[in-house]
């Protein structure tokens, strides 16, 4: 049986450490049912948020909501808020205008800068006073609901700020996972690379 | 083989799944055929918004009512979010149905109904500074002049309000009722109306600035006598007119001497002249009471809930068939409040009626009623419509509402008329 060298395992190992990271789905409610009747309205005074929790350091690439009564080119905005103390948004970090195509998901992608440290935040959708969704829409923008895997913690803001209540709408969330490996990390990785002269000596013999 | 065989399985899937896709898409498209011609008027309609200091819907608004609601009687949480969301929904018009004061006294001079309407004290002219406070006449005005401040930024923001007088304007409570059954309006209860919502009642320099053009063939209401047997002036309690070629009416089902009556005569004759003018498209009518009960407890555990509205009694009821067939006659569709709920019907399978009394008032359909039975899910929500007119005459009637406590705004219903 042909063995893979120890040497071929480290130059694997330091290739891998070397390739750029990749943006990967942090989020995921999965897709709503697709129904206008019964979906969260979407307006200059409804707005919806979602929590999500981070374990590691992440650069977010792209955040999108899933949308019905979209008209092509209108726009509403993403927020993303740090996590109250009473658990509902709290300081506003980033925003974007997100531009509609068609009923769907719906967002902001190629993001830059929208960098966060491990912990809570909320995901925010709602219509600033230069957004022009719903304009053009028979139904007002909606967000669809009953999604397989709907968020913990979840609020809406009737224009009277925002208030915990149990919501199922569509979130997706693509972020690269910018960590630096802990000192413990490090230390086990020299360890095994120190081991592998000792490896190939054992190997000859 | 075994490749083959599950190429034409995943077809045969395949096929299946686009076989249903497709039927849900002509079912979807069934449901929810629209006009793609261009929405050319949005307008909103809700009535009953009027808070009961006795009977406050205790699940939804709390134990007590807050220090503002039990003076001038309004439920503002609830009615302040309608209006916000209307505002954002960019209505034009809001047609309010009815209940937006609590009222149902008797607002002469000297006339004081007790706490929970009850009695009424016999005329006594007042003598102090209390008995004035305490009357049933300054309650009527202090009552709408808090309702005019709610709606006033509407006015000011691009959405024109029309009032709709409902019993608790017109009725009083206490006092004897009719040969019917009926609980009787005061004509003072009509003159407070007037006092109070005439000026807004087409004002055509008003209207004007906030909708582009003056009202177009405005009619108001019927005088006293004629074949509706009415015995009092209701030219500030019903009208009609014309607007980028739709026609809206306003009536009164409380007028003094024909309660739980809608004016079927004047109404038709409004309505024929109506359909008479070239390029009409659509005829809307409200009023406060519904034509037809919403029987929200439908039998269940043997119980329902009936004669809430122009079916009250026999007499009522065949008023309220002569008042149907003109509805349906010229295709109209009646938007009413009363019963403190939401539905959207078609009583005989023609016109719609659409039923938004749950404003802020306490649910007809009680929490404990809910509890081990199945309601509609909409029975105990704070709920509107916002109707969406279609250049070519078709309409679009979205119901929305969020529930009894305070959630999300939510889209209940999409109705659709053909032009």
């Amino acid at each position: 049986m042909r063995t893979i060298s120890a040497a071929t395992l480290a130059a694997t190992a330091l290739l891998l450490l070397c390739l750029p990271a990749r943006a990967i789905p942090v989020v995921d409610t999965g897709t709503p049912n697709g129904a206008v009747l019964g979906a969260y309205a979407l307006d200059s005074v409804d707005y919806v948020a979602g929590e999500v929790s981070f374990l590691q350091s992440l650069r977010i690439n792209a955040v999108s909501f899933h949308v019905l009564g979209a008209t092509a080119g209108e726009t509403f905005t993403i927020a993303l808020y740090t996590d109250s103390a009473s658990h509902l948004p709290g300081n506003i970090l980033y925003s974007g205008i997100a531009t509609l195509g068609m009923d769907g998901w719906n967002g902001l992608s190629g993001l830059s800068g929208w960098s966060l440290a491990a912990g809570r935040y909320w995901f925010a959708a709602e219509i600033g006073p230069n957004d022009t969704a719903g304009n053009g829409s028979l139904t007002g923008t909606l967000l669809d609901r009953l999604v397989p895997h709907p968020l913990a913690l979840t609020a809406f803001n009737s224009g009277a700020g925002y208030q915990a209540a149990a919501l199922d709408f569509g979130l997706r969330v693509d972020a690269t996972v910018t960590s630096v490996p802990e000192p413990e990390s490090w230390a086990l990785m020299l360890i095994g690379l120190g081991a592998i002269p000792q490896m190939m000596r054992r190997r000859r013999r | 083989m075994i490749f083959r065989s599950l190429a034409e399985h995943a077809r045969s899937v395949t096929t299946r799944a686009l076989a249903i896709a497709a039927i849900s898409l002509l079912a979807s498209v069934a449901a929810h055929a629209q006009s793609s011609a261009p929405v050319v008027l949005t307008f909103s309609t809700v009535g009953d918004s009027r808070q009961d200091p006795i009977t406050f819907d205790k699940p939804s608004v709390g134990p007590t009512l807050t220090g503002q609601d039990s003076i001038w009687l309004q439920n503002t949480k609830a009615f302040a979010r309608i209006l916000r969301t209307i505002q954002a929904q960019k209505a034009s018009m809001l047609f309010f149905n009815g209940d937006l004061i609590h009222g149902y006294g008797w607002a002469d001079i000297g006339y004081t109904s007790n706490a929970n309407q009850s009695a009424i004290s016999a005329q006594v002219l007042p003598t102090s500074k209390e008995s004035v406070i305490g009357s049933d006449l300054l309650k009527f005005y202090q009552q709408y002049g808090f309702w005019r401040g709610m709606v006033a930024p509407l006015f000011e923001t691009g959405t024109y309000v029309f009032p709709v007088p409902g019993n608790h304007e017109t009725e009083c409570k206490a006092c004897p009722r009719n040969g019917d059954g009926q609980r009787v309006a005061k004509v003072e209860n009509e003159q407070a109306w007037s006092a109070n919502m005439g000026d807004i009642v087409l004002d055509s320099t008003r209207f004007a600035s906030i909708l582009g053009a003056p009202p177009a063939n405005p009619n108001f209401g019927p005088t006293s006598g004629g074949p509706d047997g009415l015995t009092t002036d209701q030219s500030k309690l019903g009208y009609s007119f014309d607007y980028k070629n739709q026609h809206f009416v306003v009536i009164n089902t409380d007028p003094v001497g024909a309660e739980t009556s809608a004016p079927a005569q004047w109404l038709a004759a409004d309505l024929a002249a109506a359909r008479s003018r070239s390029g009409l498209q659509k005829i809307f009518v409200f009023g406060h009471k519904p034509a037809y009960t919403y029987d929200y407890l439908g039998g269940i555990n043997g119980q329902h809930a009936t004669g809430a509205g122009l079916d009250a009694t026999a007499a009522t009821t065949a008023k309220r068939d002569a008042f149907w067939s003109v509805i349906e006659q010229y295709g109209a569709t009646y938007f009413c409040g009363h019963e403190h709920i939401y539905k959207i019907s078609r009583p005989k399978g023609g016109a719609y009626q659409v039923l938004v009394g749950a404003g802020g008032s306490p649910f007809d359909d009680s929490a404990a009623n809910n509890g081990a039975t199945v309601r509609g899910a909409t029975d105990r929500s704070y709920s509107w419509a916002t109707v969406k007119v279609h250049s070519d005459g078709a309409v679009d009637i979205l119901g929305y509402g969020f529930d009894e406590h305070f959630g999300p705004t939510q889209l209940y219903d999409q109705i659709y008329i053909a032009p």
